[in-house]
């Protein structure tokens, strides 16, 4: 099964294409990471890909449907670049409403909250404001909402910022638990070591174009890192 | 509860913690303080040299009083309305839930929801105690006040769908402006259309705008006593309706279009 597609995808902002003609495909199971400098279309290709925006042309697919139908978002994690949680909720209440929203039985909800909670350290948080929360277990708590219900994808916008070493370290493990139970994952980032121990292939955009993909070891060449092939793939 | 019914709840939340919410019920206590010092007068006027007892004056006093605040509470509802929903697009805190399986006009229509719950909650504590307090002061029935309470319902709705609609597009201030000055002249165009006919673009506001004042006037009617106004508050009260439903359609089509920046 597909997960996600974008199949010549052009998003124009008045004379200023933003993506012009990508396509990507990811399918279950798979991981890709998307890589590019600043400005290069990455989180542009997010917005299409969960519907927040419309492409101008070419076609956008989610689970085979388009992303703005709310059922095409079922199955979906999402973490945002720029985190924004509601500072007067608790830490449970927040991951309730969202368990809620995405869909899980109410019977269900406090357990799966739990879970989520213990999965990333925030049990002993749970009654807590999250704007009592530093950045970094901020951060834990936006990837437990984006974990929620076992998502089938996971769609990640820099995961790892604000998060220290330790806290990097627990998000791989939770990434790859993840997709060790069969969870598609698109990961944009500018972290290359971490796409490189998280994703089995790689998409790099510049100024709105696909000008590299494939999986690790096409990439990379002998001898290569990974910031070698990216930096080659953008100064082409 | 379903993915609506969560949000609402979370938008009525959100327009609690607002710190408009405090002025809000500010507001409506001070609103209550007045209206029980205006019931409970009871020195004789003099009106055109003769004298009269204020008790005579209750059902147009009652009136103009209830219509005026059923105003306020429209534009209250207009003024949360303008950033209720423009604000979680701006801070970005919306993108959590759109993300969500849960379609763009459930979100619109949960946030107008709690805007129009902070806002019925000040209108059921404030025209309630009007109501309350005209009956047991001055005899006035209670019917009317509840067709009346319900026609500001509707105005408040129609308000606070426009406004919100608007705020995707226009500045705060300027949705602010719009409120503001819509409701003024449609209060203006409604009070003119009440004793005389008005003509040109105001007569056209009257007659075909959304009703915000004439509809709640309609409804109190009965407090004056034999006198009557122009139109048939049925239709005028079915017009508003048509008005509320066409305010949230407008801001559901709105909202489904407008692009979210991530």
């Amino acid at each position: 099964m597909v997960a996600l597609e974008l199949v010549d995808a052009v998003k124009r902002y008045g004379a200023r294409a933003a993506l012009a003609g990508v396509s990507l495909r990811l399918a279950a199971g798979e991981a890709l990471g998307l890589l590019g400098p600043n400005g290069a279309g990455k989180t542009t290709a997010l917005r299409l890909l969960l519907g927040f925006a419309r492409a101008s042309a070419g076609g956008v697919s989610l689970f085979g449907r388009d992303p703005r139908e709310p059922a095409a978002r079922r199955g979906v994690g999402y973490l945002p670049e720029r985190l924004v949680l509601p500072d007067r909720a608790t830490v449970r209440g927040f991951l309730r409403l969202q368990a809620g929203l995405a869909g899980i039985d109410a019977a269900a909800r406090n357990a799966e909250v739990d879970a989520v909670l213990a999965m990333v350290g925030l049990a002993e948080r749970a009654r807590e404001r999250i704007g009592g929360l530093s950045k970094g277990l901020r951060q834990r708590l936006g990837f437990a909402n984006a974990l929620l219900g076992r998502p089938q994808l996971l769609i990640l916008d820099e995961p790892t910022s604000g998060l220290d070493p330790l806290g990097v370290r627990d998000a791989r493990t939770w990434i790859l638990a993840a997709r060790e139970r069969g969870a598609a994952l698109l990961v944009s980032s500018h972290g290359l070591s971490e796409v490189e121990r998280t994703c089995d292939r790689i998409a790099i955009l510049d100024e709105g174009r696909l000008v590299a993909s494939g999986a690790l070891a096409e990439l990379v060449g002998p001898g290569e890192s990974l910031e070698d092939a990216f930096v080659r793939a953008v100064r082409r | 509860m379903s993915g609506l019914g969560l949000l609402a709840r979370e938008a009525l939340h959100d327009a609690l913690r607002r710190r408009i919410a405090f002025a809000v019920a500010v507001a409506a206590l001070a609103s209550v303080a007045m209206l029980d010092s205006c019931t409970s007068c009871a020195a004789p006027i003099t009106v055109q040299g003769e004298v009269r007892e204020l008790s005579e004056l209750a059902g147009p006093a009652g009136l103009g009083t209830f219509v005026v605040l059923g105003l306020w509470l429209m534009v209250l509802a207009g003024v949360l309305a303008s950033d209720h929903l423009r604000t979680t697009l701006e801070d970005g805190s919306a993108l959590l839930s759109l993300a969500r399986p849960i379609s763009r006009e459930s979100f619109a229509l949960a946030r107008l929801a709690g805007v129009l719950g902070l806002t019925y909650g000040a209108g059921l504590v404030v025209l309630g105690a009007a109501a309350a307090m005209l009956a047991a002061r001055s005899g006035l029935p209670w019917l009317p006040a509840l067709l009346a309470g319900g026609a500001c319902a509707l105005g408040c709705a129609t308000v606070a769908g426009f406004a919100m609609a608007a705020s995707l597009v226009l500045p705060r201030a300027a949705t602010l402006l719009l409120v503001l000055g819509g409701v003024w002249l449609i209060a203006l165009a409604n009070g003119l259309g009440a004793f005389t006919r008005v003509g040109g673009w105001l007569g056209w506001l009257d007659r075909s705008g959304p009703p915000l004042g004439s509809a709640m006037a309609l409804a109190l009617a009965p407090w004056l006593d034999g006198a009557t106004f122009a139109g048939d508050p049925v239709q005028v009260g079915a017009r508003l309706a048509a008005w509320a439903i066409g305010a949230v359609l407008v801001l559901t089509y709105g909202f489904r279009s407008v692009e979210i920046r991530g």
